[in-house]
């Protein structure tokens, strides 16, 4: 509440550290652990994970708009209730939208947009910041902790996809003349415990490099 | 925050119900009209490419579906045991057809048959094919040249399968190798055509007419496109054998 009070200012030092802070400090994934369910579903793919980033980043961004717009009406006995019910609209939107006007990809991603809601860091942000702070800054939390996500779902997905399907983002990229010389796609990729290989060894360099411990 | 009346709070959450119902119930009923449009073109789009429609091969979008699909494409809705053509029955009427025998082995009792045209004559017909694969349903859609013999394309749908395994059977590459494959053995009687376990060329010596490479990695899912396309086949197979006789008879 305090950056309300000292007066609106678009980009100050809470707002910067709000959008900063999640990309890689304190990434939701890597660092909070959470959405690891998605990021394991929907990173085979590069185009997948990418759609489902900007879809958990919008979600976030609005969900947080509007809570932090109603923070002072909502009455704390069931404020996770109204969390969920605002989060829950957002993303059936969302889906219905999707499914109005990029339906082949909608129909790729099928069940995970409607998952969106269950995704801890949507409620994991609104319960933890935009109860507490006004909708702008709110917003730009919403839209860091969305990239931070993000960035992890799409560099997993690049590595599942290269090694996995020999391709990136639809193109390919691993050569005929190395599957003639007897290179074969690793299977374990595109399969589930490829992805939690994967996430582990980058949550770890994240952490070696923040140098995060658990307490 | 702690000092809301029950009552406030109760009016907050019968607020909070009405306004997300009123949000969802006018976003569907808006978005309605072109969900609908999408899932139509979806379908059309998919029996267009099953009979390599158009010929250039790029994928239609939009209005060209529409175009393409009611200038170029005619569905004939038949009697699996007869092989006759039934009319006044359309896509609703099969759709309802195979409902009637999910997850059973038994055949439905119409079958769509997608036609494409030019001028008065039939260029190819596709047969709506539908199965099992390791996680879910698989579905597609086989066509075979005017003699009633020949593969002419396929389309897979495996909505469930593993991407980089099963998926694959959706593939380009996979769906290539159908065409010009027999659904007709020597003997003129109809024989399926399945999915080997490896290279069609080793696997299957001197019967490549009726095997096509397998998937490694996604031998389950394999086995059920081998299991829809042997069940498809014989479902086909009276109304085919029309078409042969047809065919025979020019």
């Amino acid at each position: 509440m305090t950056s309300a009070s000292k007066g609106f200012e678009l980009f100050d030092k809470n707002v910067r550290k709000a959008f900063v802070d999640p990309l890689v400090e304190n990434n939701p994934v890597t660092v909070q652990i959470l959405g690891v369910c998605s990021s394991l579903a929907v990173t085979t793919q590069v185009k997948q994970a990418l759609l489902m980033g900007v879809g958990v980043t919008l979600c976030t961004a609005l969900g947080n708009v509007v809570l932090a717009a109603m923070r002072n009406w909502i009455p704390s006995s069931i404020r996770i209730i109204v969390q969920l019910a605002v989060i829950s609209v957002l993303v059936i939107v969302l889906d219905e939208v999707l499914k109005a006007y990029v339906f082949d990809l909608e129909k790729k991603l099928s069940v995970f947009i409607g998952l969106i809601i269950t995704n801890c860091i949507l409620m994991g942000r609104a319960e933890a910041y935009a109860m507490g702070n006004p909708p702008w800054p709110s917003f730009v939390d919403g839209i860091g902790n969305g990239l931070g996500y993000a960035g992890v779902l799409l560099s997993v997905a690049t590595v599942r996809e290269i090694l996995g399907s020999g391709t990136w983002f639809g193109f390919t990229v691993v050569p005929q003349a190395a599957y003639d010389a007897g290179y074969i796609n690793n299977g374990m990729m595109v399969l589930a415990p490829g992805a939690f290989v994967l996430l582990g060894l980058l949550i770890g360099a994240m952490r070696a490099y923040t140098g995060y411990r658990e307490t | 925050m702690s000092d809301f009346s029950n009552q406030y709070v109760l009016g907050f959450a019968a607020a909070i119900c009405v306004v997300s119902s009123l949000a969802l119930a006018g976003t569907h009923a808006a978005l309605k009209p072109t969900q609908d449009k999408n899932i139509e073109r979806d379908f059309q789009k998919d029996v267009l490419s099953a009979l390599g429609l158009p010929e250039d091969g790029h994928v239609p979008v939009g209005d060209e579906i529409d175009r393409l699909f009611a200038e170029r494409v005619g569905q004939v809705v038949i009697d699996p045991t007869s092989g006759a053509v039934v009319e006044g029955k359309g896509k609703t009427d099969v759709d309802a057809a195979w409902a009637a025998v999910k997850g059973t082995a038994s055949v439905p009792a119409l079958l769509g048959v997608y036609t494409r045209k030019q001028g008065g004559t039939v260029e190819k017909y596709a047969m709506e094919v539908r199965g099992q694969g390791l996680w879910g349903p698989i579905s597609g859609y086989l066509a075979v040249e005017p003699d009633g013999k020949t593969v002419g394309g396929t389309v897979f749908f495996a909505p469930s399968e593993t991407p980089g395994l099963g998926l694959e059977i959706t593939s380009a590459p996979f769906k290539a190798q159908w065409q010009g494959k027999q659904i007709v053995g020597p003997d003129g009687k109809a024989r399926p055509i399945k999915v080997a376990k490896g290279k069609a060329s080793e696997v299957c010596k001197g019967e490549e007419s009726w095997c096509v490479d397998g998937i490694s990695g996604a031998t389950l899912t394999c086995r059920g496109v081998t299991n829809m396309v042997d069940a498809g086949v014989s479902m086909y197979d009276a109304f085919f054998q029309s078409v042969r006789s047809k065919a025979g008879a020019m």
